[in-house]
């Protein structure tokens, strides 16, 4: 209900002041001032959407890692995704740069980035499943997709370094994430994505149960833990793979919700956590979107400092309410 | 008697005491120095350059001596204020200037930290003292590109990344640089302590056509031909004042707008901004001219689409080469009125291999050329016969 209000309201509000009337009517009927009608079907129903798609992808994404890692402070890029991602980008923004042109970077087009994302991410997956078929502690996985990470992250450092005021400027936006650039033709490719990587979270709500359990007890079930283990892997991957090549390395969304939705569902089930986390995340995006685009204000705000602000007071909040909150009891 | 070793400990002591006499002593002493620079000749007895429309800095000639001042030499820089004192090289160094940045004239070896300063130094035809430049792979400057494929000027790298080696084996007399923040200051001291001197250039901070381009009599004052800078600057102001004059006072004003978006955010050039300085000069009326701000403002698309959605002419939109370009950086910019019209001009008509575009190479010096072509795009029927120079309309 929430989330339906606020989608609506992420469509009413915005820096260009249009009725609220004129809205209405341009959503029931499709008819009205022209502009206005391009603002609403053009430029906020896509954002709308991504902001959905994003806060769903990156929360259950969240939720899936703390569980297999069994660490409250897992997200979804823990495995290294952003990192490979903002590699695959920082080559194609910075590294070409250099070698091209500097004034060129704003002509890469948008599905440039996203390739390059998808590529870099690729890479780390395939290195992350690479290691969980040969490696069965989960700890090791763990520090070897930190490990992975630290390491594209400095070669990400080392081609900011040398590069040019223009190029890290763009490369710097991209980092602080955007949801308001998503084409149509892209918006379809990411919710194909996302629904794909959820259909497969879906399906695996019960080796997530299990191993919450303890990997030894799952294996008692009869669970193959390798196996699930690449399954959710595969799964966040492509969820939060997705929403880092077509929004950027979006933060704090895929730690906070899901602690957020422990509480307030005060269960460890996650055939309830995973809905609750779905919905909260789509919440939470939603409301960061609308705070980011200073509605009545011309100005925009990155969403990745706004998902930060309005998310720790709402996490601080939840855990002084809930004194005795523990992550995995 | 003192055995050795004591002895060696006596005057240990002893050099330690006069030592830290002298640098008692020399704390009145530096006190001295303070007051002969109020000694220095007054104010009045300098010749001042008529700078008319620069802001950064200002030029007194004495006799024996020229000093130069650069105020606030990089953005958000406030109440600082660079005093350098040139002196023809056939004449002594006048005593009152002792402990003063000095800087022999005519200038010799000059490197260079942006391209800019080559537009600035073609202007007074001193092209050939560059010796050193940063990312020379930028110019256009043919002269400039020429010297750097014989060898004649060496990279020296950028910003951070100067190569302090190669600028001391170069020994310029003058390194020309320029800051985006107080960080330069950084890099000033590090090749002020290898005996270099820097010199900071600030015209890519003025907010006007002009401004930028006066700085051509800075330039000119280290070649001692400040009164060939004066004169050539004189004639192209004229030329640029009298096109102003014609544009402005037409009456149908083209709705312009400029820049292009990144990721869903347009960096709109700020209502007092050089950009928009331009558009006013050139008789069009910027989309945002209401607005106040010198630096760009991050705008959100959508405030920009319901604003630009029927603009006349659209100009400078990033590095696009085509309309084409301009739809792929985002689909949706195909929604305004301009992009059927046609009407969409870039200023990257010269631009070389590697991106580096002439407008912001000599256009610097060339304000009333790119006023020219602005006018053009804006009231074709005023010049009819101008070609244009740094513009060129996107094809479809």
């Amino acid at each position: 209900m929430v989330l339906v209000l606020l989608f609506l309201l992420d469509l009413f509000l915005g820096s260009v002041r249009i009725p609220f009337c004129e809205i209405v009517k341009i959503l029931i009927s499709g008819e009205g001032k022209e502009e206005w009608v391009t603002i609403i079907y053009k430029f906020r129903f896509p954002k709308a959407i991504t902001a959905l798609l994003a806060g769903v992808a990156l929360s259950v994404s969240g939720l899936q890692m703390q569980t297999v890692f069994r660490n409250p402070l897992a997200g979804p890029y823990v495995l290294g995704i952003s990192a490979g991602a903002s590699l695959g980008v920082a080559i194609l923004m910075l590294g070409f740069s250099s070698l091209i042109s500097a004034s060129n970077i704003l002509n890469i087009g948008n599905w440039a980035i996203v390739t390059a994302a998808w590529v870099g991410s690729g890479l780390i997956l395939f290195l992350i499943l690479i290691v969980s078929i040969r490696v069965r502690d989960i700890m090791t996985i763990l520090i070897l997709g930190i490990m992975f990470g630290s390491a594209t992250t400095a070669v990400v450092s080392i081609l900011q370094y040398f590069s040019h005021e223009t190029a890290l400027k763009a490369f710097v936006v991209w980092t602080m994430g955007s949801l308001g650039h998503v084409s149509h033709e892209q918006l379809q490719v990411l919710s194909f994505s996302v629904i794909i990587g959820l259909a497969i979270s879906f399906a695996s709500v019960k080796l997530l149960n299990a191993l919450l359990l303890g990997e030894t007890y799952a294996t008692s079930l009869g669970l193959n833990v390798k196996a699930s283990r690449i399954l959710i892997f595969l799964s966040t991957s492509i969820l939060a793979g997705s929403i880092t090549a077509f929004c950027g390395p979006i933060g704090f969304i895929g730690i906070a919700v899901p602690h957020i939705a422990r509480m307030i569902f005060n269960t460890a089930d996650h055939r309830i956590l995973l809905s609750g986390t779905l919905v909260l995340g789509g919440i939470l995006l939603l409301f960061s979107d609308i705070i980011a685009h200073v509605p009545g204000y011309d100005t925009i705000l990155p969403i990745n400092s706004v998902t930060a602000l309005v998310g720790i007071p709402v996490v601080v909040w939840v855990i002084i309410r809930n004194r005795k909150y523990k992550a995995f009891s | 008697m003192l055995n050795t070793i004591e002895r060696k400990h006596f005057i240990q002591l002893l050099s330690l005491f006069f030592y830290l006499l002298f640098l008692i002593l020399s704390v009145p002493g530096c006190r001295n120095r303070s007051y002969d620079t109020n000694s220095m000749l007054p104010e009045k007895m300098g010749k001042e350059i008529n700078i008319a429309y620069a802001k950064g800095f200002r030029i007194v000639e004495f006799p024996g001596y020229t000093k130069i001042n650069v105020h606030n030499p990089w953005q958000g820089a406030e109440n600082i204020s660079f005093t350098y004192y040139l002196v023809n090289s056939e004449n002594d160094v006048p005593k009152e200037l002792t402990g003063k940045i000095v800087i022999r004239t005519p200038v010799k070896k000059i490197v260079c930290l942006s391209t800019t300063h080559i537009a600035l130094l073609e202007f007074v035809d001193e092209i050939s003292s560059i010796v050193g430049m940063s990312s020379p792979q930028f110019v256009t400057n043919n002269e400039v590109i020429n010297a750097i494929s014989r060898g004649e000027i060496t990279d020296v790298g950028y910003e951070k990344n100067l190569d302090f080696e190669k600028i001391v084996h170069l020994n310029p007399d003058l390194v020309l640089a320029y800051g985006i923040g107080s960080e330069v200051t950084g890099y000033m001291k590090k090749l002020n302590e290898l005996g270099i001197t820097v010199v900071l250039n600030g015209e890519y901070l003025e907010k006007e056509p002009l401004a930028k381009a006066e700085w051509v009599k800075f330039i000119a004052a280290f070649y001692n031909k400040e009164n060939v800078a004066l004169m050539k600057f004189d004639k192209l102001a004229r030329q640029y004042n009298f096109l102003k004059d014609i544009a402005s006072k037409e009456k149908d004003k083209p709705l312009i707008l400029t820049g292009l978006p990144w990721k869903g955010v347009w960096y709109m050039p700020g209502g007092e901004s050089f950009a928009a300085q331009f558009i006013k000069d050139a008789g069009g009326s910027y989309l945002w001219n209401k607005n106040r701000s010198i630096e760009a403002l991050p705008l959100d698309m959508e405030t920009v689409y319901e604003k630009a959605v029927n603009a006349d002419c659209w100009i400078n939109p990033g590095a696009a080469s085509g309309i084409k370009d301009i739809l792929r950086v985002d689909k949706r910019l195909g929604e305004l009125d301009v992009i059927q019209t046609g009407m969409i001009f870039n200023n990257n008509a010269v631009v070389n291999k590697k991106g580096g575009n002439d407008y912001w190479e000599s256009g610097v010096t060339n304000p009333h050329l790119i006023l020219k072509d602005l006018v053009k795009i804006f009231h074709p029927e005023l010049l009819p016969d101008h070609n244009f120079v740094y513009y060129r309309k996107m094809e479809k």
